[in-house]
């Protein structure tokens, strides 16, 4: 069980170097970069993204999928904005309704993929397309929220030396930590390094895989819905074209962040890594200024491509190793064997 | 067989596809649209695949049936919109009816529902 561990660490190392190395080039044409506000507001910014990121490992770690995070987003958004606007309601009862909500739709899309043997792809798409679909059911337009109780939240800011952190920064970091924690330190998240590793041996040691599985699914539906929240706050309005696409921005993220796509390999500590690198490039595009901000896109795109080949370098060799060590083969074979 | 080369062709041959139904929808609309030329068309290609009798597992796939597919899945779409209900309700009827096939595919709901007519005392030829 050794090669995987420091595969693990090697990937994790990468991706920490590169963040660093990213951040030292924006910051030898931008020295303002290296300001702690900047750092902080990259937390900030960043924030919704990094909370679907944290439900959206811990998916991808048993091996699955959740392409619905963004039309949960924008669901969510609208759906507050709606209860506040129609119902005035108060934003923060709205928003644990949500989220309320977004733990029951993980467990509808986690029971599709466990009961009835939905391709986790299948289930989460049709799960976005509903989500979307729904936000404009509730409203075309976009609505603005204008609620007392948001404008205090957003002025509320933790100080930190000379930055402040806000509370999407602030939410962001608590579940981050306890993403941490719930994959480290809990039985749960050692059920989901088991059925992402390999899913028969998790059912033959006793393991109820598919009660994992429709946890991680609501606990994904959950951090959407925050972040969706989140974004409702971010944003001060709800609307039904928000976070276009966020879904793959988050599986970018997780996956720079040194997690497999097959399963079994990561971690959350470097999801928030993978959610830095992409703010980084954010910030120098918005401090250059001249470049439009599709180059985003094209930037994750080839490093995400650059991310997938090492880590598909890596395993292959690491298989290989496998391989040969469970069979005895000598070393000429192994290669040939995988 | 040479399983990489099928894969590789699939591929290939689905970006041939995508970059015709490119032109037809630039051809359509006059036009280029990056932003909404082609937005969320997977969920209606895929509904209009599975619609048409491919299994989501692999192995088992009819062209027909997904010409018939994405002709129903047309007539879904404009029923909607002749019928006056709002188009935004495209989206969701198109998932819902998507879970809907795929559980009907799906090996362990067709067991229940046999078990369930078997126990009602209705059981199937």
């Amino acid at each position: 069980m050794k090669i995987p561990i420091k595969q693990k660490y090697f990937s994790i190392a990468t991706t920490i170097m590169v963040t660093i190395m990213l951040y030292l080039i924006v910051a030898i044409r931008f020295p303002g970069v290296l300001s702690l506000s900047v750092l902080l507001n990259l937390l900030y910014d960043n924030s919704f993204l990094g909370i679907c990121a944290v439900g959206m490992t811990f998916v991808i770690l048993t091996g699955g999928i959740d392409l619905s995070v963004g039309g949960v987003v924008a669901c969510t958004s609208v759906a507050i904005a709606v209860m506040v606007r129609d119902l005035h309601m108060h934003p923060a009862v709205a928003a644990l309704i949500m989220m309320g909500m977004g733990v029951a739709y993980g467990i509808v899309i986690g029971c599709l993929i466990h009961f009835f043997e939905f391709p986790p792809f299948m289930a989460t798409l049709a799960g976005y397309f509903f989500a979307r679909g729904f936000c404009f059911v509730l409203s075309i337009d976009s609505i603005p929220i204008n609620h007392q109780f948001f404008l205090d939240v957003s002025d509320f800011s933790i100080p930190i030396f000379d930055g402040n952190l806000a509370v999407p920064g602030i939410i962001f970091l608590l579940v981050l930590f306890m993403g941490i924690f719930i994959a480290n330190r809990t039985r749960f998240g050692r059920e989901v390094y088991a059925v992402g590793g390999n899913i028969q041996s998790a059912n033959l040691m006793g393991l109820e895989s598919g009660k994992t599985l429709i946890k991680v699914y609501a606990l994904s539906g959950f951090c959407s819905t925050l972040a969706g929240a989140v974004y409702a706050l971010y944003t001060f309005s709800g609307n039904g074209w928000a976070a276009n696409g966020m879904e793959l921005d988050t599986i970018a993220s997780v996956v720079m962040g040194g997690t497999l796509l097959s399963g079994g390999v990561g971690g959350v500590f470097g999801t928030l890594f993978g959610v830095l690198i992409y703010g980084i490039i954010q910030t120098y595009i918005s401090f250059d200024g001249t470049l439009s901000a599709w180059w985003t896109k094209i930037a994750i795109g080839i490093l995400l491509f650059v991310f997938i080949l090492l880590q598909r370098f890596l395993s292959r060799n690491n298989t290989a190793k496998a391989v040969a060590v469970s069979f005895n083969l000598p070393k000429e074979e192994k290669t040939q064997s995988v | 067989v040479n399983s990489t080369l099928i894969t590789w062709f699939v591929y290939v041959f689905c970006g041939i596809c995508a970059g015709i139904a490119g032109l037809i929808v630039a051809a359509d609309i006059r036009g280029a649209d990056g932003n909404n030329a082609g937005l969320n068309m997977e969920m209606e290609a895929i509904l209009a695949v599975i619609v048409g009798g491919t299994s989501m597992n692999g192995g088992r796939a009819y062209l027909a049936g997904t010409v018939i597919g994405a002709i129903l899945m047309q007539t879904l779409k404009t029923t909607i919109l002749t019928r006056g209900v709002p188009p935004q309700y495209v989206m969701v009827v198109e998932s819902i009816v998507v879970v809907a096939v795929c559980l009907l595919q799906s090996p362990a709901f067709r067991a229940k529902l046999t078990q369930g007519f078997t126990k009602a005392g209705r059981i199937p030829a």
